[in-house]
């Protein structure tokens, strides 16, 4: 099974990567897991990719996946994007693995923004796809310096521009993106995850990766290991809360979504963590609905 | 040694390659916890199977390895040479992988790369050759990918050796990180990893 010959004809190396880069990107993530939070150079080739999909998640995707994984992609927290239906399709053409939409069944997530409601076990992966690998890159453009940084341990700026946040909002104002430091030794960009999923790193029982395409980085955060959202003692760490439960499935404590069900735009929150939801439905589980959540 | 001579790799490169890789991945996530290969080449003497499995999962054109002398032979070269476009390389300091018996564990990581602060990840990969994982004594772990505590106790493993992992340990985030080679099996001591020798 070293090439898939397809319907159309067409043979491609399994999981599509040549094997050349495969063992570059696994030589990285190996050094990654063994220094967590620390980015990882890697020299990934250019892949011709669609737009939003993600060549740093795809390219570590392709890199672990073996044929007996079964895969799940979401796209914020959905699985039934356009993006994350492609992504699938793609794994499932190029590699022949199976697919599902099950976060309890899959080995192997890649995301975009989210992190599953339900927790990660132990046999499983999370690979993050991620556009701005580099945490302390808005403070200081330059990759020699932030490299010095990250070195030095120096990371004052960091908690100078989350201070100057409260000063200006009365509170931290980050919400995608927040800060973490990891193992107590590296600050960390969580890719664009909303910080609600921020305690979900945190000593997480499956391992969780995560690939930058176009700044070629490669970072790792092994099982169990401390992932602690930057704060300060007077302005503690908080995730975003909601007023309602979720209109469909009543669950109080995920991420809500606001979708426009009408032309009237009426509105209503509901999980973004599409498997979450229509999991707790199929248990049984009712929201108010629609006009409750008004 | 003429091309007769070599011996097969992987049976089947790409499949065999990345399902030995996820093993080896799994290993260095969660310290100590020894897993089973999940496919084996044939093995020219003196190497071992998982020894094998990690050489042809990882080593390439791009990583210059170095053998300890009670494994550098051509037979082995040759077989590196052919299966992975590996170069060997005799200055132990510009390896990136070291192949060793255990016994030599304290000496060779005295020599290995660490890896620099600003890049950290430019250490050497340690591969440690061992008998087996059901020694006394041991090695009592925690740190990163292990939810409390684990007892690890490879074959071969002297108090000189495990000093020699400690004193890596403290180097974090720089230095080697090692991967225990057994004869159907691997483990492995990422630098990250905290020890605390037991008793035997
Ligand atoms: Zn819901």
């Amino acid at each position: 099974m070293s090439t898939e010959t397809q319907d159309d004809g067409l043979e491609y190396n399994f999981a599509y990567l040549d094997e050349q880069t495969k063992r570059m990107i696994r030589r990285a993530l190996l050094k990654a897991v063994a220094v967590p939070g620390y980015q990882v150079p890697f020299a990934g080739r250019e892949m011709p990719m669609p737009y939003g999909w993600g060549t740093g998640g795809i390219q570590v995707t392709a890199s672990i996946l073996e044929p007996d994984d079964v895969l799940k992609v979401i796209d914020q927290g959905a699985d039934d994007t356009t993006n994350a239906v492609s992504i699938r399709k793609f794994f499932q053409r190029v590699a022949g693995v199976a697919t599902t939409e099950k976060t309890e069944g899959a080995t192997l997530i890649q995301t975009r923004h989210r992190i599953p409601e339900m927790p990660l076990h132990e046999g499983q992966i999370l690979v993050y796809q991620v556009p701005i690998p580099e945490p302390l890159r808005f403070l200081e453009p330059r990759e020699t310096e932030t490299r010095k940084m990250h070195a030095l341990e120096e990371y004052g700026l960091m908690h100078v521009k989350l201070y100057e946040d409260i000063a200006r909002h009365g509170h931290i104002a980050t919400t995608y993106a927040y800060p973490v430091k990891v193992n107590d030794r590296y600050i960390m960009d969580p890719s664009p995850t909303p910080k609600f999923d921020n305690p979900k790193m945190n000593r997480c029982a499956a391992l969780q990766l995560f690939g930058a395409g176009r700044e070629k980085r490669i970072y790792a955060v092994p099982p169990y290991t401390d992932v602690v959202s930057l704060d300060f003692e007077d302005h503690p760490f908080e995730i975003q809360a909601w007023d309602n439960p979720c209109s469909l499935c009543g669950e109080t404590n995920s991420f809500l979504d606001e979708v426009i069900m009408d032309d009237q735009g009426t509105r209503m929150f509901v999980c973004s963590d599409t498997d979450h939801c229509t999991t707790r439905q199929q248990q049984g589980y009712q929201g108010p609905g629609q006009e409750a959540a008004e | 040694m003429s091309l007769t001579d070599l011996a097969p790799g992987f049976a089947d490169p790409v499949r065999d390659a990345a399902v030995s890789f996820r093993t080896i991945l799994d290993a260095m996530a969660r310290p100590g916890d020894v897993k089973s290969l999940p496919v084996t080449a044939p093995v020219p003497a003196p190497f071992n199977a998982a020894a094998i499995c990690v050489a042809l999962s990882l080593l390439d054109p791009d990583t210059p390895y170095w053998l300890a002398p009670d494994l550098r032979n051509d037979r082995i070269i040759g077989h590196f040479s052919f299966h992975t476009g590996a170069p060997f390389e005799a200055d132990i300091h510009k390896a990136q992988f070291a192949f060793f018996p255990v016994a030599d564990l304290a000496r060779v990581m005295k020599d290995l790369s660490i890896g620099t602060d600003e890049y950290p990840d430019r250490s050497a990969t340690a591969i440690a050759l061992v008998p087996g994982f059901d020694s006394a004594g041991g090695v009592r772990l925690a740190g990163p990918g292990i939810e409390t505590t684990c007892d690890f106790a490879p074959g071969g493993m002297t108090t000189d050796a495990w000093n020699a992992l400690e004193r890596n340990a403290m180097l974090f985030p720089l230095g080697v990180d090692t991967i225990f080679a057994g004869p159907d099996s691997l483990a492995a001591i990422p630098r990250s990893t905290r020890l605390t020798q037991l008793e035997a």
